[in-house]
């Protein structure tokens, strides 16, 4: 699922020697209801960055979860240090509502050693952050976005979000949404990102596979989640709530496989002798989406997936890619600034506000 | 004191800008002022343009020469009720204007009409000298030339000052390198001066600034590129912008000069030398990033995840731009993170008088944002102050863990002044409590858990940055624990409150930040209270009252928060009247001073203001003291 090559930016540390488990890095017990999908996600993620570190070397003080606000946003909370748990916990910063991709990449744009997660809901992210995701996918920032997609706000206690299908009664909708839903896939890959996936809470190993896989990408990574919200995602006038919303989804979902028979007559170059569906190609990933979104199936797997595409750290050149196709970091946030050191190309700067005659 | 008037477009900027670089070319100190609206060509436009043997941080109310490119500058014609320059000149000044005939060429809209302005030229005794630039040059030259017309005026005013052919050629030439517009320049450079010589104008009273031969010296630029310099010795590596004025300055001097590992890159491809190349890891080992980013909320907190992961990162904006950013302030302060913001002020509100000066944020500055949480807030007068107050502003921030602010203005940021070298090499940088690797090495060896809002005495909790092996911590907008977990009991809530503000009672104390200025005569019983830059047109509004017989003193506030209130209170013993000097309407400083040293009815304090977008002068001080009278 993803290209070996792409690991050479993740480097090997001696400090990594000791295998870490989940538990070192489970902090406080969260506080989302019971039943609640944001719990597998938290658990693939757990597992995934056991694996980083274990397989791949990532030492456990590289890895940043970001949070906005949201209940699904609080995620770093659960992976920080915590004396009551006794783990060693990740770093992590829980920030503002929709201001979480803002806060990555400047992390990232600061440190790229960083492997850099960013944790929010559908409202956090495509409703007041849609700036922020749409420009942080078109920079083709190396950090994973992941979305709890789950249609409403669970915090604020049951109003839509941007996601919620039409005619979904919440407290903030109460005839119904009137508003088109947006897809978060779709936009992502035509603003972008070079790595977009849907998973479900639920299917626990597809998603490791999918959040692992995208963390490895250099580049932009999506990965949407759908989450059930047990509490507020009510269907048919509150017949279908609880954990029976679970079932609802059922009905909703696919693979991409299932969905790609009928998108594939929508893209023009299909022929009965042509290609199957390719994820690194655009017009697929996007006619897949577009039919799920249409269809009222919501596509589950990896839409599209690009490699080679310069992330906005090599643009600037912080990210400085070798002959050997490895990543020469050069930190800003490690620059050496001493005044001492630097005073040659001060006062050439100085110089230049004087007057030359 | 010169003065440039016409339509934006009309080549006012590039008049003063080439009359200033003579007066650079023949060891003069400039300053120059912009006095545009927010517009790139057709709207009347104003330079004004100091110049003197010595730096001098403000312009002069009382205009010697004013060139008027079209009739904005003697008439109102569109009964927009503007101050007119012509209004703002001295006794027996000169007026030089175009006088080709109208509707000439297409965009010059109007031949100047003097008998628009009779009155005030008679009254004033006002020398009037016609030119009829625009004609003479397009007869010679065609249509095309027409926008070397302004040429003309610098003629004239060589002629006039007896400025040396030398300098003056080879400025033009400096700016137009050569081919058909140095011609057409210079052409009608000469026809200024042989026009000037044959009419035998003549300007009494009046004579060019001598040299003292200090220009050399001195850093000449405008207060922005100060601001972008001082960020970078202090090892600002992250500048993170959305374009607004009258901050842009800041961003594109960051954006030209900021180390980047981006041109290492091609300049290696260029075959460099030996000391080259040393130079070029030098700059690759300091090298950050420049991000514009896509709105002011997306730079607030870019700066955070940048000032969280250990840069000095900074941000510079205006008032639009400082409104988006208050909830980003606010995190800044509950998570404690080092934020180092430059407030531009401009006129307001909402888009205001975007390319106009005004001090109308100075207590948004300080008490906007929601919640609590110690800010610091600093403010620059002139070039130097710019420069050095950037450079502590990273040191305060990073020192205290809390957003810290520049506070200044567009006459400062796009202001062009002249002042001594800044002092590099006295320049040092303080990281705060930002631990090592080993000194977090050893804290973990010793067993105590790592704490990021551990409570102390001052406040201020050791930091690390992700990456730092045991140094793990959230960083958190949310009232946390010591560690950043969320908490709401009620004894975390105080503690942790105590602790932020803890670090603002530090700061009151701290003698490292910029302390108060007095000029003048200590024991005067006169004084004015003032800060950023109407601070320079105070000074030589008391110069003058001095030079008449009345002891002045001049309190300059350079740290506004947290308020310098002994100082103050230690101004004001002795003092039988106080003139607080600001740009507002609402009195912001004085309402300050009221609330924190003299109560709200103290009749010692009284107030000058000027809010109508336009620099503060010495003659706006000087006529409201008169009419505030001095006791």
């Amino acid at each position: 699922m993803y290209d070996p090559e792409e690991q050479a930016f993740i480097k090997k540390n001696t400090y990594s020697d000791i295998p870490l488990t989940v538990k070192d890095i489970s902090g406080k017990e969260s506080n989302w209801c019971a039943g609640c999908g944001d719990f597998g996600i938290l658990a693939a993620y757990k597992n995934v960055v056991v694996k980083l570190h274990n397989e791949d070397g990532v030492p456990l003080e590289n890895f940043v979860a970001v949070g906005g606000i949201g209940c699904s946003a609080k995620t770093p909370e659960w992976l920080a240090k915590s004396p009551s748990a006794g783990n060693m916990g990740l770093y992590g910063c829980h920030t503002l509502h929709g201001r979480d991709l803002s806060v990555a990449s400047g992390l990232k744009m600061t440190n790229p050693n960083l492997i850099v997660v960013a944790f929010g809901g559908d409202g956090n992210t495509l409703a007041i952050g849609m700036s922020e995701f749409m420009h942080t996918c078109r920079r083709n920032h190396n950090i994973t976005i992941v979305i709890f997609n789950n249609q409403v706000y669970g915090l604020t206690k049951g109003q839509a979000s941007p996601t919620a299908h039409k005619d979904l009664v919440t407290g903030s909708t109460p005839r119904g949404v009137r508003d088109q839903p947006v897809d978060p896939i779709q936009l992502a890959i035509v603003a972008g990102a070079t790595f977009v996936a849907r998973g479900f809470s639920k299917n626990r190993k597809e998603l490791e596979e999918l959040l692992l896989a995208a963390i490895r990408h250099n580049g932009c990574s999506v990965v949407d989640v759908i989450t059930p919200c047990v509490t507020y995602h009510r269907e048919e006038g509150g017949k279908i709530r609880d954990t029976a919303i679970y079932g609802w989804w059922d009905e909703h979902i696919a693979p991409i496989k299932d969905i790609w028979g009928d998108a594939k007559q929508r893209v023009e170059k299909e022929s009965a002798a042509g290609p199957d569906y390719d994820v690194t190609d655009k017009l697929h990933a996007l006619a897949v989406a577009h039919e799920g979104a249409e269809g009222g199936r919501w596509p589950l797997g990896l839409f599209y997936h690009v490699i080679g595409v310069p992330t906005a750290e090599e643009v600037v050149g912080i990210a400085e890619r070798q002959p050997d196709g490895t990543l020469k970091i050069h930190a800003p946030a490690h620059a050496n600034i001493s005044v001492q050191d630097n005073l040659p190309y001060y006062r050439q700067l100085a110089e230049a506000l004087r007057y030359k005659p | 004191m010169f003065a440039f008037c016409g339509r934006g477009g009309d080549g006012s900027l590039t008049t003063a800008n080439t009359l200033a670089g003579i007066g650079k070319l023949l060891g003069v100190c400039p300053h120059g002022q912009r006095g545009v609206e927010s517009n790139i060509k057709t709207e009347p436009t104003e330079l004004w343009l100091r110049l003197a043997s010595v730096p001098i941080a403000c312009t002069s109310g009382l205009l010697d020469v004013l060139v008027a490119f079209d009739q904005s500058a003697i008439e109102d014609e569109e009964g927009e009720g503007r101050t007119l320059p012509i209004t703002q000149m001295r006794d027996g000044g000169v007026l030089i204007y175009d006088s080709s005939p109208r509707l000439l060429y297409p965009n010059m809209k109007h031949e100047l009409n003097r008998a628009a302005a009779d009155a005030i030229l008679r009254e004033k005794k006002i020398l009037v000298f016609g030119i009829p630039m625009a004609q003479e040059i397009m007869r010679r030259f065609g249509a095309n030339a027409y926008v070397t017309r302004n040429a003309v005026a610098i003629g004239v005013i060589a002629e006039l000052f007896c400025l040396p052919e030398k300098a003056c050629r080879a400025q033009l030439a400096r700016e137009h390198k050569g081919g058909t517009r140095l011609e057409w320049n210079i052409a009608a450079y000469e026809f200024g001066r042989q026009f000037t010589r044959e009419q035998e104008w003549k300007l009494p009273g009046v004579s060019f600034p001598e040299s003292a031969g200090i220009l050399e010296e001195c850093q000449l630029t405008l207060g922005g590129n100060a601001i972008g310099l001082g960020a970078l010795v202090a090892g600002c590596r992250n500048y993170v912008g959305y374009p607004i004025t009258p901050a842009s300055e800041v961003l594109e001097y960051m954006a030209e000069n900021m180390p980047s590992p981006g041109v290492v890159v091609i300049a290696r491809s260029q075959d460099p030398s030996p000391e080259e190349v040393a130079f070029l890891d030098r700059i690759q080992q300091t090298s950050g990033v420049l991000i514009q980013e896509m709105s002011e909320l997306m730079a607030i907190n870019q700066l955070q995840g940048a000032a969280i992961a250990g840069a000095r990162a900074m941000t510079a904006t205006s008032g639009p731009g400082f409104s988006l950013m208050q909830e980003g302030l606010s995190a800044g302060g509950i998570g404690e993170i080092p934020l180092v913001v430059v407030l531009s002020q401009r006129g307001g509100p909402g888009t205001g008088l975007p390319t106009r000066t005004g001090q109308e944020d100075l207590l948004f500055s300080i008490f906007g944002s929601h919640g609590e949480f110690p800010k610091i807030v600093i403010s620059p007068k002139d070039l130097k102050e710019a420069f050095l107050f950037a450079v502590e502003m990273f040191n305060i921030a990073e020192r205290y863990q809390t957003p810290a602010i520049l506070l200044t203005e567009q006459a400062v940021a796009q202001g062009l002044f002249c002042s001594r070298a800044f002092p590099l090499d006295q320049i040092a940088i303080d990281r705060g409590k930002l631990l090592t690797q080993e000194e977090l090495d050893s804290l973990c060896a010793s067993g105590t858990p790592y704490k990021r809002y551990e409570i102390t005495e001052d406040g201020i909790s050791r930091r690390t940055i992700p990456g730092m092996r045991g140094g793990q911590h959230l960083a958190t907008t949310n009232e946390h624990d010591e560690f950043g977990s969320a908490i709401e009991t009620i004894k975390n809530r105080l503690a942790m409150t105590h602790k932020r503000m803890r670090k603002f009672e530090v700061a009151a104390k701290d003698r490292r930040l910029p302390q108060p200025r007095v000029f003048g005569s200590k024991d005067a019983r006169f004084g004015f209270i003032t800060y950023g830059f109407p601070t320079n047109a105070t000074c030589e509004a008391a110069a003058h009252l001095e030079e008449q017989g009345t002891p002045t003193a001049v309190l300059q506030l350079r740290t506004l928060w947290p308020f310098p209130e002994q100082a103050v209170r230690a101004f004001l013993r002795g003092k039988d009247t106080c003139f607080v000097v600001e740009q507002n309407y609402t009195k912001q400083l004085r309402r300050i001073i009221e609330m924190e040293v003299v109560g709200p009815r103290s009749r010692k304090i009284k107030s000058i203001l000027r809010y109508d977008g336009r620099p503060i002068t010495p003659e706006d001080v000087l006529e409201q003291v008169v009419k505030g009278g001095l006791n």
